[in-house]
């Protein structure tokens, strides 16, 4: 595993990095110029930013050997609250929202996600609770508030921010969101594969005991690792209130399910200690291209998606089983 | 005797037992709706589903780890014995008997691929789960359908009724609580009386050791998907039989209400650990909870917070617990050392 990271770059990645190109291939070939478009393009860049930054956070646990389940309604909550607060800076000389409005509004938020990531992490390193059951007990909880903020119904987000992810940047092609998504992306490859908190939460997700005797301090780094995938959860809650304009208690419930397939597509073991960012990130951009190709066949249901990415993870986990295997008795 | 006190405070199932009284007793003073006919029947009736799903979440917990898969397995199972049944008229036990198929075909792609591969077991199920959920809502439509006129003898059996007071609704127990009891008392004699029984906390205790002990691991945890995959398909009718309808949608997301349940009640995910009281106790405190807490005033929007901070702080106590008896333990092993 030194080895590999000290070449830079990871089978993992490269794998899925393959898999993308030929998905490309495949898509554009078959569906010709409805896939091959910048509609499209754009559309998929919008799209893969409502759960790409979730699977992010949602490796970050995964590396140091827990699951957050919760991410999902983290970005709910975060949503919820930062439309409200923005909401209460409506006044009749701004009725679309003032810009202080939306930027505490946006502060609010993503500190919000901080808070829940910090204390999904004290849950799972300090009161040592399995992560699957703090993240399902704080998943309950933050759904929970959100319903109560929003009195059961959806919270609308203010004009003037409803803007944002719908302007396109970079000569007016790439949409806001999608470059959010590449450049949290890059950062935390960085963080993650190049940084001696990197390291750490690696090793954390190999051996807590043995970490601890190399005198890591695993509570600050795993509490670190759910700040990190709540932050990015409260991202994802904004540029959503920003795209759909509303939030909903239960929007995005299927992305659980979803967020663990790219994790795991991505190359990071459920059983912690292995995963790097850029193999995620791609993993991301397949399912994505994946959705997108499958929704521009008309003849094929949605729901068959679904089915098609349980199909998809178990495969790819045997495949996986398969080539350790062969690798280990080589 | 003071031995067996000991015993009994170390249990978590005594503290739900008191939460429970506590929480009775509150919302009886605040509301005099509690202590009810009316409200214990309908309590009784609202735990029947979701005790049965206990049972798969308690085998799958204490022999393994999570399973996920059994809400959905119940959905696409029921769904598609309620639509045979509408078209092709079959009797009503052969129809059983394909959903219990049904239901084992489910076990037995989650056994193999957690006993053959050893994958991690939220994984498989989460995977089954959402193939069953694909095919129920892809292939199959999905739609809300009425029980078949086969089932409608079973889908109008009560056993209790109560009748309609000026105070109260009425309310009746559903001929499924029977079917409730007689699966926990088929698995309380399997778990405390059979050396199967005796595996399934062994293999989840201590795997290596179980399998030293000549336990054989991989038949074991491989049959208790199975098991689990037929309780699902018996819960999931029972639940559109007293609905008197089946969706799909409806089954949706209903393990986490369960897992958490089991928990509250006692049952370690670290497996080795939990019992058939601790289940019922906890699947009860929970139903109470939503249930009755529009009782006391408190709005229904509140239900997911409560249920959250109850998760959250039964898992601590747990956890707590867990790290604390491991500290004795390792202070014990010491002192025996030197």
């Amino acid at each position: 595993m030194t080895a590999k990271r000290k070449s830079g770059i990871n089978s993992d990645f490269l794998r899925m990095l393959i898999i993308l190109i030929v998905l490309f291939i495949v898509a554009g070939v078959t569906r010709g110029s409805a896939f091959m478009s910048v509609k499209n393009f754009q559309t998929m860049g919008k799209q893969l930013s409502e759960y790409g930054l979730l699977a992010l956070g949602l490796s970050m646990a995964m590396i140091t050997g827990g699951i957050d389940l919760s991410t999902v309604y983290i970005a709910n909550l975060c949503g919820a609250t930062s439309a409200l607060v923005m909401q209460a800076f409506v006044s009749e000389a701004n009725p679309d929202g003032s810009l202080t409005g939306i930027l505490i509004g946006c502060a609010v938020g993503l500190l919000v996600g901080l808070v829940c990531g910090c204390l999904n992490g004290i849950l799972v390193s300090v009161v040592k609770v399995p992560p699957m059951l703090a993240t399902l007990g704080t998943y309950e909880l933050f759904y929970g508030i959100t319903i109560v903020l929003g009195k059961g119904k959806p919270i609308n987000a203010v004009n003037n921010f409803k803007s944002f992810a719908k302007n396109d940047v970079l000569f007016d092609m790439v949409p806001r969101p999608f470059i959010i998504f590449v450049v949290s992306a890059v950062i935390l490859s960085i963080v993650v594969g190049k940084t001696a908190f990197g390291r750490r939460i690696h090793l954390v997700g190999v051996n807590e005991k043995a970490a601890a005797f190399a005198g890591i301090k695993n509570v600050a780094v795993i509490t670190a690792a759910y700040m990190i995938s709540g932050l990015l959860s409260a991202m994802t809650g904004l540029i959503n209130l920003s795209k759909i304009a509303s939030v909903k208690a239960d929007f995005g419930s299927s992305y659980v399910m979803m967020t663990i397939l790219i994790a795991v597509l991505g190359g990071c073991d459920p059983n912690g200690g292995y995963g790097e960012i850029p193999g995620v990130a791609t993993a991301v951009l397949v399912v994505q291209v994946i959705s997108a190709y499958l929704n521009s066949i008309p003849q094929i249901n949605n729901y068959y998606r679904q089915a098609l990415y349980g199909v998809l993870l178990l495969g790819f986990m045997t495949y996986k089983y398969f080539r350790n295997k062969a690798k280990s008795s080589r | 005797m003071s031995k067996k006190i000991k015993r009994l405070l170390g249990k978590n199932e005594l503290y739900v037992a008191i939460i429970i009284l506590v929480l009775a007793i509150t919302i009886h003073m605040q509301s005099g709706l509690f202590f009810l006919p009316n409200n214990l029947v309908d309590l009784l009736r609202s735990i029947i589903v979701n005790s049965i799903y206990a049972l798969c979440a308690l085998l799958a917990f204490v022999s393994t780890g999570a399973d996920v898969s059994f809400p959905m397995i119940a959905g696409m199972s029921t769904y598609i014995i309620f639509k045979l049944g509408e078209t092709t008229g079959l009797p009503a036990f052969v129809l059983v008997l394909i959903a219990l198929a049904i239901g084992a075909v489910c076990g037995c792609i989650n056994g193999f691929f957690i006993v053959k591969f050893r994958f991690n077991s939220l994984i498989v199920t989460l995977s089954t789960s959402t193939i069953c959920y694909g095919i129920a809502f892809g292939a199959l439509k999905g739609v809300r359908i009425d029980v078949p006129a086969q089932f409608a003898d079973f889908a109008n059996w009560n056993i209790l009724k109560v009748a309609k007071t000026e105070k109260a609704l009425g309310a009746s127990l559903h001929g499924a609580f029977l079917v409730m009891v007689i699966l926990y008392l088929l698995v309380y004699l399997v778990l405390n009386h059979t050396m199967v029984g005796r595996a399934v906390y062994a293999i989840g205790g201590d795997e290596v050791s179980a399998r030293r002990a000549g336990f054989k691991v991989d038949q074991i945890r491989f049959g208790i998907f199975v098991v689990n995959g037929l309780l699902a398909v018996i819960g999931g009718l029972c639940y559109a039989c007293m609905c008197k309808n089946c969706s799909p949608m409806e089954y949706y997301g209903g393990e986490m209400i369960v897992i958490a349940a089991i928990v509250l009640g006692g049952v370690r995910l670290t497996g080795g650990h939990g019992s058939l009281t601790g289940c019922i106790l906890g699947t009860f405190l929970l139903a109470m909870v939503q249930n009755s807490l529009t009782m006391v005033g408190i709005s229904v929007y509140y239900q997911n917070v409560f249920i959250g901070i109850i998760i959250i702080l039964g898992a601590s106590v747990a956890a707590i617990q867990a790290t604390r008896s491991m500290k004795i333990k390792s202070v014990v092993d010491k002192e025996g050392g030197e």
